[in-house]
């Protein structure tokens, strides 16, 4: 809500843009990259992620409109304004404090405000940590605002427009509920899936398959992301297609044919309604037609009409919402109350080979960076541990064992990168659920994947290397609690110890997911863990004791 | 506004409409890619107010232009796509 209504409201006033462009550097982050800490994880590097943090800790919230110096020290954050000629004060103000603070040379405390200039925020004072000095990416790594998509994939945009009652196009393409921009995605197996089913069709029509149908028609809607009609239930689309003008030289065309209808709105059990009043309805109609291009199982062009009709309304249940974007009211959005025609486009193409992943864009000899493989065992678990360098050492993997490894490596790290950025616009809580779920697919994933590629042998030792990642928290598993003999009260003292330490770690997790520095909680966070392994040790007899030393093995260097 | 009644209708009425040639087979007046692509075309609009500005998604990027021009970086943070030429 807040990206879109800054965009209509600040960033397309021809005054604000001029001087933008004219007197300052536009940088424009996303959230999931700056201020969680939970997505630094995979930073691309530790001092990059360094200066994150620092703009981080300073923020609001989670998001905002700031004002950083030549060193990366946020100056100011302003999430609203008072009306339209302060935001040119704004820029004015910032300039000023710019000229104060250009560089590293003296601290900075930052200004903060809820509303540019009534509603001011205590000011944060530096916090002494030294500005980064990295000047780019190191060769060979992408930027992480930028991260580059797997070779084969379709790039597609889609313009969509409603129109008047006599049925031109609305002239007005600032809000988004007259004209929206899309942009999305159809990865390699969804395209290989349709020349497969193409080339069975013969010239017959078939039916095109529905992940492929309600990705095509399911970005057709008009407003701002949370008004999607599809986001409770998918719409249902029926789209056909039938393969034209076979050429064995050229790309077999399809022809693509169909409707959808997608509906969708608030109702009492939307969390949403409840805690911030929003209160809405959507829905839309639509006939398609168009084509598209594959050649050796790709596809190589993509052009989708549609028209139909269109209705929305956005209110809210606690607010007298303005009718059009404004500055003040950033977060909350502008009412909406449309019924009309509308028309979509969609257009799409490979990704250039020179901007994609993979061999081509990477170059056959590049690693997955050590700090991503950290990143991952702490994600998905200390199974994950076999990837490192020093483990597979240990292990005695074979080459043919490496270059297995290291290609399962590149797959893991980009799967769970794009799941990362698949979570940067859901609610918190929904993420915990999602990652919880995601690292046990990605573990038995990854178990079944080494059992497979290591010997017997190998596995044991990677077990055991495991658990002294894991501690006597592995106490938790069911082998290890078996191996050990457990006794139910032992287990029900276990629990207990767990949970004190769950209690005493969630503030300093909430201090973490609200920009707190990662370098100072971090060592408390162990030194928390290290104190209730002493507790859970304590639990244990001397004979457990001595299993437990048997079933960790020969101790192995394992860093941080 | 329209009635939600009539506005329900007429969408269905058009669905109807329009997806009669596809029921009765290849229609005569089946698009070319060219005239798919100028119909796509003729929706974008000239300008779009909101690209004018040149964002840059780097940070490093930026820093580095902040250093070598001495302005200050305006920094906008956000949790969807909206220079990305995507939804927000």
């Amino acid at each position: 809500m807040f990206a879109g209504a800054a965009r209509e409201a600040v960033f397309s006033r021809a005054e604000n843009v001029r001087r933008i462009n004219a007197e300052f550097v536009p940088v424009a982050l996303k959230s999931g990259l700056v201020y969680n800490p939970f997505f630094q994880n995979i930073a691309p590097t530790d001092e990059e992620g360094r200066l994150y943090r620092e703009l981080a800790r300073s923020m609001p919230a989670p998001q905002g409109i700031g004002i950083v110096n030549s060193a990366g020290k946020p100056l100011e954050w302003v999430l609203a304004f008072d009306d339209d000629r302060s935001v040119l004060a704004f820029l004015d103000h910032a300039r000023k404090r710019f000229a104060g603070f250009p560089g590293a040379r003296q601290p900075v405390p930052v200004e903060r405000y809820a509303r540019f200039p009534s509603r001011k925020l205590p000011d944060m004072q530096d916090s002494g940590v030294p500005p980064g000095t990295m000047e780019r990416h190191p060769s060979g790594q992408s930027c992480a605002g930028k991260a580059p998509l797997p070779l084969g994939t379709l790039d597609v945009r889609l313009f969509g427009r409603a129109l008047d009652k006599e049925g031109r196009l609305l002239a007005d393409t600032v809000p988004q509920e007259s004209y929206v921009e899309d942009r999305f995605h159809i990865e390699v197996p969804l395209q290989e899936r349709l020349a497969k089913a193409a080339a069975g069709a013969g010239t017959a029509r078939f039916r095109i398959e529905d992940d492929l149908a309600r990705l095509l028609t399911g970005h057709a809607y008009l407003g701002h992301l949370d008004s999607n009609p599809s986001q409770a239930a998918p719409g249902g689309c029926d789209l056909w297609g039938r393969k034209v003008e076979p050429d064995a030289n050229g790309p077999i065309r399809i022809r693509i044919e169909g409707t959808s209808e997608a509906r969708g709105a608030s109702s009492r059990e939307d969390q949403r309604a409840r805690i911030d009043g929003a209160f809405w309805e959507h829905e839309v109609r639509l006939v398609w037609e168009g084509l598209i291009e594959v050649r050796e199982a790709r596809v190589t062009r993509l052009l989708l009409l549609a028209r139909g009709s269109e209705k929305l309304k956005w209110l809210n249940r606690h607010l007298q919402l303005p009718e059009k974007a404004d500055v003040t009211s950033l977060t909350a959005g502008h009412a909406v109350d449309l019924a009309c025609a509308v028309r979509y486009g969609i257009t799409g193409e490979p990704v250039p080979a020179g901007e994609a992943a993979g061999p081509s864009a990477a170059g056959p000899e590049s690693r997955v960076p050590e700090h991503v493989v950290r990143g991952l065992i702490d994600a998905l678990g200390p199974a994950f541990l076999v990837f490192r360098d020093n483990v597979q050492a240990e292990l005695k993997l074979s080459n043919e064992q490496k270059v297995k490894l290291d290609k399962r490596l590149r797959a893991v790290a980009l799967e769970t990168q794009k799941f990362f950025r698949s979570l940067e616009d859901t609610r918190p809580e929904e993420r915990q659920n999602a990652l919880g779920s995601y690292r046990m697919q990605a573990q038995a994933k990854l178990a079944a994947f080494l059992r497979q590629t290591l010997r017997v042998d190998q596995l044991k030792r990677l077990g055991q290397v495991e658990l002294q990642q894991d501690g006597l928290f592995a106490l938790g598993r069911p082998d290890v609690s078996q191996g050990l003999r457990i006794t139910d009260e032992q287990r029900q003292r276990f629990m207990g110890v767990i949970q004190e330490m769950e209690m005493t770690i969630a503030p300093l997790v909430r201090a973490l997911q609200s920009g707190g520095n990662p370098q100072e909680i971090g060592p408390r966070m162990r030194g928390v863990r290290k104190t209730h392994e002493g507790k859970l040790e304590g639990l244990l007899s001397d004979l457990q004791k001595k299993l437990w030393m048997e079933m960790l093995g020969k101790p192995l260097d394992l860093g941080r | 506004m329209k009635h939600p009644i009539g506005w329900l209708a007429s969408g269905a009425l058009a669905a109807l409409t329009l997806g009669a040639g596809w029921a009765q087979g290849p229609a005569a007046t089946e698009k070319t890619p060219e005239a798919l692509k100028a119909e796509i075309e003729a929706l974008k609009p000239p300008r779009v107010a909101w690209r004018e500005i040149a964002w840059k998604s780097c940070l490093l990027e930026g820093l580095r232009e902040s250093r070598a021009t001495g302005k200050p970086i305006l920094l906008w943070v956000f949790i969807d796509r909206p220079i990305d030429d995507a939804r927000c």
